[in-house]
């Protein structure tokens, strides 16, 4: 399976939604919810916020979840995923565990710095259009001008 | 950051000891010919668990800078030795949430809150997501000693060596399982090694020695042994493992001046104090031998078992006075003692009034040992003895017969018969006897010859007749 396909499709989705996405509670797949959960990049806490939509999360389902989550993760902390999330300007909720933090970060910062220069850029470039713009209005003003007189 | 916990070790060692507990015994077997085999009993090897825990290593795991506030009341709750709050607080954080450290630490406090099942799983998620943590490899090594799942403990402390642990507790661990579960030559390098690190820890001393000892490294153990003793030549312990490795090698005198010098310096061990009189008796010096079997008779409760051994010796060597001493020393206890036990009191008291001529007292203590054990193999076959060189044949017969009815007697008691044939010149039924006893011993190669006599004895004298 590619996981980061199905991961970009889902940060994607995620990053459109917003909020917890409502859950299924009579799920027999705790383990993948548990593993989406990581691959969307959100907290680990999100399971408490799936406690409370289902009354009936027991123990086998949170530890299911949670094995899931840890899977998950093993995807979701590379430098691959943490370089989309910088790019596209997505908070880093920082779940990655600390052992596993470092190439996500990385691949976050080189993202995120990606994303600055397009950012810059595009300024630059409103910038230029607007210089231009104005260029022009100054010119169609001078000639009117000149025709006047 | 640094965490200290430490845990009630005292529980945990107390209930390892029996488990960590060995001895090593040595022993040589003797020239007598009923003697029993001399063994010494060395002290016990002592493993003493420490305590499993200590500062974090900055090699091993690092809490994450997220975790310092948290780690800093933690670590006030743990001064307070507050430890049911520690386990709150952090089972109020999902696993993943906390680094590995931390959760080592959890792990940690369930084990020396004696939540073994916790701690192990818990122990479990922190190998599973950092494999090579030392700290961590050693610790649950611990909790499986402690649960007595040894060959669990060892690939664990095998584990946190061969990712680089250099505590000689780990090595020591590690080579003290290794010496229970794979053999002396897997513990004697671990030993050293801990040595190395540790040379003053009495314990891998011993370990080591004992590790040599069963590998039969015995010129390397004496050695040690003399290098210990050295340092420590007040311990007994010590030189009784230098008679033992003595003995090993034959050299009888030296192991008797090592054993003797554990006994000045206090050894008490009746295994030992017998294995000193019967290394006298073997080296003829016969009243050291006596005094240390007085000795251990006023000192300890002998058992009869070892009253049987002693008097075997002194009847071996004819030691008959000595003999009748030891018995009167017994008598006062002689109704603690089982009726076997008692039937071979009453037996040996019959053996040595035979051999000072006082027949009747003999007679009297022979019918009393079989009346407490009429099975009495050994007193039934001395009784016939005895009622043959009396001329009492027909109850020397019996007694043959019955003595012939027990595995153990049945040869001598065949054979004791067949003489008593040949005494009262019965030789149609002394030869019976001898074919009887050739046709179930074989190798006893005189009783053909034996055969061939009395049958020409027997053909003799019918030519004689006709």
């Amino acid at each position: 399976m590619n996981y980061l396909a199905i991961a970009s499709i889902l940060v994607l989705l995620s990053a459109c939604s917003g909020g917890v996405k409502p859950v299924n509670c009579n799920t027999n797949d705790w383990r993948e919810l548990g593993q989406e959960t990581a691959l969307r990049g959100e907290a680990v806490r999100t399971l408490d916020k799936y406690k409370a939509q289902c009354a009936t999360v027991g123990k086998n389902q949170q530890k299911l979840f949670l094995a899931g989550y840890k899977q998950g993760l093993k995807v979701f902390c590379s430098y691959e995923m943490g370089y989309k999330f910088g790019k596209e300007n997505l908070v880093d909720q920082k779940i990655c565990p600390s052992e596993m933090r470092s190439e996500f970060e990385k691949g976050y910062r080189k993202g995120a710095a990606e994303y600055a220069d397009m950012k810059a850029l595009i300024k630059d470039i409103d910038k230029e259009a607007e210089r231009q713009r104005n260029a022009s209005q100054d010119s169609l003003e001078s000639q009117r001008q000149r025709s006047g007189r | 950051m640094k965490l200290f916990l430490t845990m009630d070790a005292k529980k945990i060692r107390a209930s390892l000891t029996a488990g960590f507990c060995g001895y090593l015994l040595l022993s040589a077997s003797l020239c007598f010919p009923h003697s029993p085999k001399m063994e010494l009993e060395l002290g016990e090897l002592k493993f003493v668990l420490p305590q499993f825990t200590g500062p974090y290593r900055e090699r091993e795991a690092n809490i994450s800078p997220e975790e310092y506030e948290m780690a800093e009341q933690l670590k006030l709750l743990l001064e307070e030795n507050d430890k049911q709050k520690v386990i709150e607080v952090l089972e109020g954080y999902y696993d993943i949430e906390l680094s590995p450290a931390m959760l080592t630490l959890k792990a940690q406090v369930y084990f020396s809150m004696e939540m073994l099942e916790e701690a192990e799983e818990t122990f479990l998620e922190v190998l599973s997501r950092k494999p090579q943590l030392i700290r961590v490899h050693a610790d649950l090594g611990q909790l499986y000693l402690y649960r007595e799942q040894n060959e669990q403990a060892r690939q664990h402390f095998a584990k946190a060596v061969a990712y680089g642990s250099n505590e000689a507790i780990v090595h020591g661990q590690l080579a003290y399982l290794n010496l229970q579960l794979k053999g002396p030559y897997t513990a004697i390098s671990e030993y050293q090694q801990a040595i190395a690190l540790e040379p003053d820890n009495w314990q891998w001393h011993q370990g080591l020695l004992s590790a040599l000892s069963q590998a039969g490294m015995y010129e390397s153990a004496a050695a040690l042994v003399t290098e210990l003793l050295g340092k420590r030549p007040h311990n007994a312990s010590l030189w009784l493992t230098k008679a033992a490795l003595s003995l090993r090698s034959e050299q009888k005198m030296e192991a008797l001046s090592s054993l003797e010098i554990a006994i000045l310096l206090g050894e008490k061990n009746q295994n030992n104090l017998r294995t000193a009189a019967q290394l006298h008796l073997q080296l003829g010096s016969y009243n050291r031998a006596i005094e240390l079997l007085n000795e251990s008779l006023d000192t300890a409760m002998l058992s009869m078992q070892s009253i049987n051994e002693y008097l075997v010796w002194l009847l071996e060597l004819g030691l008959w006075n000595e003999a009748d001493q030891l018995l009167l020393k017994t008598e006062a206890r002689l109704s603690e003692f089982s009726l076997d036990d008692q039937s071979n009191f009453y037996w040996h008291r019959a053996k040595i009034d035979s051999k000072l001529n006082k027949s009747a007292g003999a007679d009297i203590h022979f019918s009393k040992a079989l009346e407490l054990s009429p099975n009495n193999g050994f007193a039934l076959l001395d009784y016939a003895e005895f009622k043959l060189k009396q001329g009492s044949f027909v109850n020397a017969e019996l007694l043959y017969i019955r003595a012939e009815a027990i595995d153990e007697t049945h040869k001598d008691a065949i054979l004791g018969r067949a003489q008593l044939y040949l005494n009262t010149k019965d030789y149609t039924s002394a030869l019976v006897q001898l074919r009887n006893a050739y046709v179930r011993y074989p190798e006893l190669a005189t009783l053909k010859e034996n055969i061939e006599i009395v049958e020409n004895i027997i053909t003799a004298a019918q030519i004689e007749r006709n």
